[in-house]
């Protein structure tokens, strides 16, 4: 049986839109690979569990660990495509709850999907819409079936289910795709929930395997599950490992739960996730929380933080946050970071954008954006290069105590090095004190 | 001298023109007190006085600066009203163009033209700038109307002659190098209209109107055919150009603008660029179906696209303009652009 949603103007003959999409890519080196993908371990921290590698994929060839910013809607928050590759950064997250909306797998698969719709050449990463799903709409029921939900536009009862789930990302035609899960938030109490829902993923990824169409264009990733309950992670990542996939996201965290747990269902995570394969750790981007998830041995991240906190007129600094419509930076003539290079740090100056912020909104969005995109990228950079050099305990321990022994965070009366990243760090023997 | 402007901005190599009223908006017409003027930001209202003003250029260096003014963006039935207008107008005046001001060597002020449709006020306005011998090198009209949707002025040649005539008035002899601002967003065709009038310099906005609606420009800014000077162009012949749309609201859009309105669905599915054969950037990279996308979704790159599409548009419009007039073929030029806007 299958419900044809309205919205979801899903096209079932596949045939067609396959032929959309361009199907020569500039990595011709995933020819003979098993996947549309390939990671190569190139060196090792000599203490904690960080790496560098090197990740190719269809679109785009890159170093982790790296940062992914959200392109929510298909486009990066007033940043143009030619722009996000000039602040090199060749990797992109899509939302494809909102793509699969607006504007509709019937419209991807006539522009040849996302990539040629909005005019990225880089590549392209999709969540499956679940998380979205649950959080943003009213009704939204989880069965065995699928997630059963009230259409926004019309009041409808509308179902997502992983092969529908598959069905939009195929159509999107991302480089990296997720399955559908069942979303537990991971402060939930109700441990036979947290149970059902991971074995449920489980399940769930089965089918998502099943009904797969482009494996050889698309790396599917399992999404690892259990909340806080270490036995349960632990039984979802062994049993994910054996579905023998590219790579594997960590999820169900970052939702509120405290940090201390955070970092321990991290960090069991990784310890038991194949090391020779990539782990994508989902939602996290403030710079403490990278740097740490890092040391516990994730390679990659996204977060809507950096472009969403520019829409507020705030530029991300070693230090934290400056909120530029302060008066303070009205006649401040220095540019928002002088370590930064970015096209924003190279012409304006702060007093600048803070005027333009009670002006034109829009430019100093792009603005802001730009820079906090060029951030993000650039403390990867940092990340990677002392890990090339051996240096990473170093950099950490250094960039940890200027960000708490800052002014930012003194005005904002934040303690001394909160003791969870104490304890994370230590757990992977890099001593902070 | 102030500090300068153009350097704050990240321009120290363009020249920086200071207007009184952002004319990309709709503003209050009045509400000015005694010898000032209301100037409105999103505070709401700020009276200006010529101290005021003169302070804020002193310390902000501007290439070229409005002087304040009065006058009304609509029409006005009270000659009271217009005469009270150019009054104030006259205190700004006296006090910037005056001998006992101290000039600013690198900054140019611009004399206001005041006196709305009325010849009468108009001619008291020139009579008295004759009488006190001032000396500006740019001048600019106010009190034109214009359309309050689309916020361009509504006709050019209905001021044709009040032109002509306040023209006249303030030319000293054998003076022909002053320039003439027109201060009101224009289409191509009301600014050839404007330009055979003798206006040199015209605000950049209409672009940026155009764009904050969600519309996209897509008359055509120039044709080979016509530069040779013997090429006869017909009244109609190159209406055939006009692109034809299927519903009555969008030809009514399309023939008086040359528009179209990228919010509208049917763009949805539609692959194409912008505008056929245009070489920006925008059409060389985006669709319109991605930026109807981008403007239903509200994403702020939608209005960057057009923005760039529009300016471009507009640019290549005026350097063609130019080019018509230094070689020889403007009437040919004019044709074809009144024509693609004529009005049927």
């Amino acid at each position: 049986m299958k419900k044809h949603n309205p919205k979801f103007k899903i096209f079932l003959k596949i045939p067609s839109f396959i032929k959309n999409q361009v199907m020569s890519y500039p990595n011709d080196s995933l020819d003979n690979s098993e996947y549309p993908m390939k990671f190569e371990v190139l060196q090792k921290c000599s203490r904690s569990k960080a790496r560098l590698s090197k990740l190719t994929l269809p679109h785009a060839v890159l170093e982790t660990p790296q940062f992914m910013p959200v392109g929510t809607q298909g486009a990066l928050k007033g940043v143009l495509p030619s722009q996000i590759r000039d602040l090199n950064c060749n990797l992109i997250l899509g939302n494809t709850y909102h793509l699969g909306n607006r504007p509709g797998t019937c419209i991807l698969n006539q522009a040849g999907g996302l990539h040629k719709y909005m005019n990225w050449d880089g590549a392209l990463l999709t969540d499956s819409g679940g998380f979205q799903m649950v959080s943003l709409l009213k009704l939204a029921k989880v069965t065995e079936e699928g997630v059963s939900f009230q259409s926004p536009h019309d009041d409808s009862m509308m179902m997502l289910t992983p092969e529908k789930s598959m069905e939009i990302q195929n159509s999107i035609g991302a480089d990296i795709i997720m399955q559908l899960d069942d979303v537990v938030s991971s402060t939930l109490d109700d441990q036979d929930r947290m149970e059902e829902a991971m074995l449920r993923s489980i399940r769930w990824l089965d089918r998502c395997i099943k009904s797969h169409k482009r494996k050889k264009d698309q790396n599917l990733f399992p999404i690892v599950q259990g909340g806080l309950n270490m036995k349960l992670r632990e039984q979802s990542v062994k049993e994910l490992v054996k579905r023998n996939t590219a790579g594997y996201a960590i999820g169900g965290l970052s939702g509120g739960e405290s940090k201390d747990d955070f970092w321990r269902a991290v960090s069991l995570s990784t310890d038991f996730l194949p090391l020779e394969k990539p782990r994508y750790l989902m939602g996290v981007g403030f710079a403490i929380d990278l740097i740490v998830c890092v040391a516990l041995g994730c390679d990659f991240f996204d977060c809507v933080f950096p472009t969403r906190t520019a829409r507020f007129g705030c530029a991300l600094v070693d230090e934290g946050q400056l909120n530029l419509k302060k008066n303070t930076f009205s006649t401040d003539e220095k540019t928002i970071d002088e370590n930064c290079d970015c096209f924003t740090c190279k012409t304006y100056s702060r007093a600048f954008l803070h005027m333009l912020l009670n002006s034109d909104e829009v430019t100093v969005c792009q603005l802001i954006s730009i820079h906090n995109v060029a951030y993000q990228m650039r403390l990867m950079r940092r990340i990677r290069d002392s890990i090339r050099n051996d240096t990473f305990p170093e950099f950490a321990t250094n960039f940890i105590n200027r960000f708490y022994l800052s002014d930012t965070s003194k005005k904002t009366n934040a303690k001394n090095i909160p003791d969870w990243v104490i304890e994370a760090l230590k757990s992977v023997n890099i001593e902070l004190i | 001298m102030g500090k300068s402007f153009g350097n704050f901005i990240a321009m120290k190599d363009y020249i920086t023109y200071l207007s009184v009223h952002d004319n990309s908006k709709s503003y209050q017409n009045g509400f000015n007190e005694g010898k000032k003027i209301a100037i409105w930001s999103k505070r709401g209202k700020t009276l200006i006085s010529s101290d005021i003003f003169d302070e804020f250029i002193k310390n902000v260096h501007f290439d070229i600066v409005e002087c304040p003014y009065d006058d009304f963006d609509g029409s006005v039935e009270s000659k009271k009203q217009i005469r009270k207008a150019m009054e104030r107008t006259k205190s700004f005046v006296d006090w910037f163009f005056g001998d006992q001001r101290e000039k600013f060597k690198n900054t140019e002020i611009i004399m206001p033209l005041v006196g709305n449709n009325d010849l009468e006020n108009r001619k008291y306005f020139t009579e008295h700038l004759k009488n006190s011998n001032y000396k500006f090198k740019g001048s600019i009209y106010h009190g034109f109307e214009r359309d309050k949707s689309s916020l361009t002025i509504t006709d050019v040649q209905k001021y044709k002659k009040l032109i002509q005539i306040v023209d006249n008035d303030i030319t000293m002899d054998g003076d022909e190098n002053k320039f003439k601002i027109f201060s009101l967003p224009a289409r191509p065709d009301q600014v050839v209209e404007a330009v055979e009038l003798g206006f040199d310099i015209f605000t950049g906005t209409y672009p940026y109107v155009i764009t904050k609606k969600g519309y996209a420009t897509i008359f055509e800014p120039k044709n080979d055919l016509i530069k040779n000077p013997q090429h006869e162009t017909e009244d109609y012949e190159v209406s055939k150009k006009r692109i034809k749309l299927d519903d009555a609201e969008s030809e009514k859009l399309n023939k008086e603008d040359l528009v179209i309105n990228l919010n509208d669905k049917k763009f949805s599915e539609d692959f194409g660029p912008l505008k056929k054969n245009c070489t920006c950037y925008s059409c060389k990279n985006f669709t319109r179906a991605y930026i109807y996308h981008l403007l239903f979704t509200k994403e702020i790159s939608a209005h960057t696209i057009l923005m760039i599409h529009n300016i471009s548009n507009y640019f290549e419009f005026f350097e063609e303009l130019r080019n018509s007039i230094e070689n020889d073929y403007f009437n040919n030029f004019k044709k074809f652009v009144l024509n693609q806007f004529k009005r049927e």
